[in-house]
């Protein structure tokens, strides 16, 4: 009876965690945040995506919102280095390659605004607004 | 009187027969099994074991009647004589009448899946059941006190030692392999062998010490029940679950072919005179009287269990056989050692030294997960990373990791919730949903299309996708002018769903074979357009409708052996000498650098960095594919053709001991190559991301959009269209999250940013992983609570999806 008494208390005691995962904790919905579109007054996100996009430095679409958040809010220098980061994170970032054009050809700095058109082209070939951009570019030169 | 040996070969020949008639009424009785192994009559020997099946069941019918001739012939003295003669009598008539009856009417071979196969599963055992009754019967009662009682010493050196004896043998053959072993891997290994020692050694102490002991019977029987019950949960936990049965299914099957085994073991020991007066210790010790040739054979038999794991190679199902095998070498050395063990020990049980040996494996169990936590040793003692080394060195280690030891604790509704839905999805007959087929336009004129799937190809050996590759220089050239995708996936690893998803145009359930012709929108675009149809395709070609016209292109080449070279030959002979001026339709699905065409292949150069037999397959591969090429240039059709080249799976190269992809869903198994090239004249006119997440269910719906302007664009389940006229936008899935999943078994996985990050879940053994994916390879990375929650939410919402698609009832 001893030994059934003890299997049974094995039993219970085998189970043993395998999966310790590394636990970074919940960050304050900053992984929701960056599966959704972005939503809200962009200037009143700001502090929020500043903060998630420390946290979560991965995310390119954080980035991407910050950057988007800042230009709306008129915060062009902000605007581009968050840009920059989106790509630094994912290279391949078409829509951002083109926000950052944008933001180049308003400050004038056409030579680095046709690198990122030409860029943005590479992903989605004969893209529309790539092309326009890339119009306006050779009608000022 | 009939020689022993001759009696034991007779017995186990016809149980061999009586068992495997029951394996293939179990394959059949899976609806997954029947339709993907069965129907399409994958292996020839399984062919020829129906065909034959009458003619094999009477020869074992016979042998085993021969067996009964002592029984039969010797006149009861005793009531239980009586029994066993009347039992024989019975067997010889009713199994007589059996043989008969297949003869006439071969009952394997009508076999057609699911509820009709009920009656040989259990059917099938009866035989092995009511020999055993019959030698029982017909054994003499006597009690043998010569032969030793179990003990707990004896019990406790001989579990103790097998599990040292095999897990040094496999440690040993691992290194011989030329196997990653860690003083981490090895000890976690050791330690889960014990355990599994330590759990033998308290059942057959529970059986021993609860007998009566004047009569030990009941310890016999006991120990019985639970080699039984122990090898129905073998084949419940481990062999069934790929094969897709339910739970309650699992249980019906498994438990009745464990009780079956040991009472033919059992049945066999009494023949020969061991009785259960005797005790457990008769039932479980082989029966050879000298040390030497103990020694002996325990050695034979772990070369033997090497060479037998070592035939399964990397085949992609090895792990159930691998595991198999350490199960019966594990009892087989159990058996060998014990009488070994039972010398000089002491007799009788105590308590403290019946628990401390228990206490002290299950103490050690906690205190290695325990002491992981710690920082500094986290990278020594990580439990999962020890025990993933563990598997590839030791399958007994395995194979009770899966039972016991990783049970997953967290988040075991999501687990249950999951596992629940696999099996409705493979249990539930799927209806066709409404809006199956898309509607289509016809067009006046329509491009040539060739669509090329080579199976288990992975994106990383073609050098678009991996600047390190050298072997595909055709295919490099022919990708500059096209659209390359660089975040290409199936949602399925395995081909067995893939290939459908592609032709459907959408995600398909478990059991898509049975509505295939409704909701095939490729072969509905094939037959709106009036193409010329060209196919060579095993998966698919049973499911497609009579009704569309076409041509099966080397038609008498095996499955296995399609070759994409072959391929291009009858493509073009096709092309030289038909009649038609019909655009063609081309649908190729090679095996040239499949998991069973490369496994311990050779290669005529060193590939560094690569799988050379893939990589040297891949190279001849690429050859033929510019050679074909340029014969479309040649004969002005390359202008006026799409040409797409993918893979329905990647493959498991070696990375981490892994090979193959069936129940594997690691990056390297999910992430596919996807390259379209369209007429010059069309390219000019389309845009699309490549950098976007596509699947193998987008292509049908943009193959429909490109030669029809028109077709459904959606996302998982559904396929969406990739090329797009160039004054509109693909669809933008960065912010979705997309689930994956094994064809094979309970294995899924989600992408997240836009397919960087994905999270898989094992649950056949309730582990899990996440992995951020770069342009060419990937790395694991923990964890964390956040993926867990934001993936398994996904993979519940995508799972109900499916469902409200397939499983709909009136």
């Amino acid at each position: 009876m001893a030994a059934a008494l003890l299997l049974a208390a094995l039993w219970a005691l085998l189970p043993v965690q395998l999966n310790h995962a590394t636990d970074a904790g919940s960050i304050d919905g900053c992984f929701t945040r960056a599966d959704q579109a972005p939503a809200g007054d962009p200037a009143t996100e700001i502090p929020l995506l500043e903060r998630c996009v420390d946290s979560v430095s991965t995310d390119a679409d954080l980035a991407a919102d910050l950057g988007a958040a800042y230009a709306a809010a008129g915060r062009d220098a902000d605007a581009e280095r968050a840009y920059r980061r989106a790509l630094a994170i994912d290279p391949d970032f078409a829509d951002v390659h083109l926000k950052l054009a944008e933001q180049l050809l308003r400050h004038g700095s056409t030579a680095d605004a046709q690198t990122h058109i030409d860029a943005a082209l590479k992903i989605q070939p004969n893209q529309r607004v790539a092309r326009q951009l890339r119009d306006r570019i050779a009608a000022t030169q | 009187m009939i020689p022993r040996l001759a009696f034991v070969a007779a017995r186990l020949l016809a149980g061999g027969v009586f068992l495997l008639t029951w394996a293939y009424g179990v394959t059949t009785r899976s609806p997954f099994a029947f339709d993907m192994f069965v129907k399409p009559q994958l292996s020839p020997t399984l062919v020829s074991f129906v065909t034959w099946h009458p003619a094999i069941f009477g020869v074992a019918y016979f042998v085993s009647a021969i067996t009964l001739t002592p029984t039969l012939r010797t006149p009861a003295a005793t009531t239980r004589q009586h029994w066993a003669r009347g039992a024989a009598i019975g067997y010889v008539v009713f199994f007589g009448a059996v043989t008969w009856w297949l003869i006439r009417r071969p009952y394997l071979a009508s076999l057609g899946g699911g509820d009709t196969s009920l009656l040989v599963v259990p059917g099938a055992l009866l035989p092995v059941a009511w020999l055993a009754a019959i030698d029982h019967l017909a054994s003499t009662p006597t009690t043998n006190t010569a032969q030793p009682a179990l003990n707990q010493q004896t019990l406790l050196r001989a579990a103790s030692g097998s599990a040292v004896v095999l897990w040094a043998a496999h440690l040993a053959g691992a290194w011989i392999g030329g196997g990653q072993i860690t003083v981490a891997g090895a000890s976690w290994s050791l330690l889960i062998d014990l355990a599994v020692a330590q759990v033998a050694y308290l059942a057959i102490a529970f059986a021993a010490t609860v007998s009566p002991r004047a009569d030990r019977h009941v310890e016999y029987w006991i120990v019985v029940l639970a080699v039984g019950v122990a090898i129905g949960a073998f084949g419940r936990q481990i062999v069934l679950p790929p094969l897709a049965f339910s739970d309650a299914d699992r249980t019906l099957v498994a438990l009745p072919f464990g009780a079956a085994l040991a009472v033919m073991w059992s049945g066999l020991r009494v023949s020969g005179g061991a009785g259960p007066r005797q005790g457990a210790f008769t039932l479980l010790a082989a029966p050879e009287p000298h040390a030497a040739r103990r020694v002996a054979m325990i050695v034979l038999t772990l070369c033997g269990a090497a060479y037998l794991t070592s035939l399964t190679g990397r085949l992609d199902w090895a792990f159930i056989m691998r595991q198999s095998i350490a199960v019966a070498e594990a009892m087989t050395v159990f058996a060998l050692i014990l009488p070994l063990a039972a010398r000089g020990s002491r007799p009788g049980w105590t308590l403290p030294r019946l628990i401390t040996p228990p206490l002290a494996v299950v103490a050690l169990l906690h205190f290695v997960p325990l002491a992981s936590t710690v920082p500094w040793l986290r990278a020594a003692l990580d439990p999962r990373a020890a025990v993933e080394r563990a598997i590839a060195t030791d399958a007994l280690a395995r194979a009770a990791s899966m039972l016991v030891v990783s049970r997953q604790p967290i988040d075991s509704a999501f687990f249950r919730t999951m596992l629940d839905d696999e099996a409705s999805l493979w249990s539930t007959a799927p209806s066709v949903p409404p809006d199956a087929l898309m509607p289509i336009n016809t067009p006046a004129t329509a491009p040539n299309i060739f669509l090329f799937v080579i199976d288990s190809l992975r994106r990383d050996y073609l050098s678009p996708y991996n600047a390190a590759v050298t072997f595909t220089p055709e295919i490099e050239r022919w990708a500059r002018d096209s659209f390359v995708f660089k975040n290409a996936f199936t949602t399925y690893g395995g081909t067995a769903q893939a290939m459908p998803s592609l032709w459907a145009g959408r995600s398909v359930p478990r059991g898509w074979a049975r509505i295939m012709k409704d909701i095939n929108n490729l072969e509905r675009l094939i037959d709106a357009t009036g193409y010329d149809f060209l196919i060579n395709d095993h998966t698919v070609r049973a499911h497609l409708n009579d009704a569309v016209p076409r041509t099966f292109l080397n038609p008498f080449v095996a499955s296995v052996n399609t070759d994409l070279c072959q391929n291009f030959e009858a493509v073009s002979t096709h092309l030289r000498t038909r009649t038609s001026r019909q655009p063609v339709f081309t649908f190729l699905a090679p095996m040239n650098v499949h998991i069973l065409n490369t496994m311990g292949g050779t290669a005529p150069q060193d590939y560094p960095g690569f799988y050379a037999p893939t990589a040297a397959q891949l190279a001849r591969v690429d050859t033929c594919f510019g050679n074909f090429v340029a014969y479309l240039k040649n004969q002005g059709l390359f202008d006026n053709s799409i040409i797409v080249l993918t893979s329905d799976h990647g493959d498991s190269l070696g990375e981490g001991g892994r090979w193959g992809h069936q129940l594997y869903l690691f990056p390297e198994v999910v992430r596919v190559p996807l390259i379209i090239s369209v007429p010059p004249a069309m390219r000019a006119q389309l845009t699309t991301d490549l950098s976007r997440v596509a699947f193998l269910s987008d292509i049908t719906p943009t193959l429909t959009s490109l030669v029809t302007g028109r077709a459904r664009d959606g996302d998982p389940p559904d396929g969406g269209v990739l090329l797009v006229p160039s004054d509109q936008q693909v669809r933008n899935r960065r912010r979705r999250a997309f689930m994956v999943m094994s064809s094979y078994g309970p294995v899924f996985g989600v992408l997240r940013k836009n397919g960087r990050d994905m999270y898989m879940t094992d649950l056949r053994d309730w582990q899990e992983y996440a992995f951020e994916l770069g342009p060419v390879g990937y790395r694991e990375v923990p964890v964390t609570a956040d993926t867990r929650l934001a993936s398994q939410a996904a993979l519940l919402r995508d799972v109900e999806a499916v469902k409200g698609l397939y499983l709909r009832r009136p």
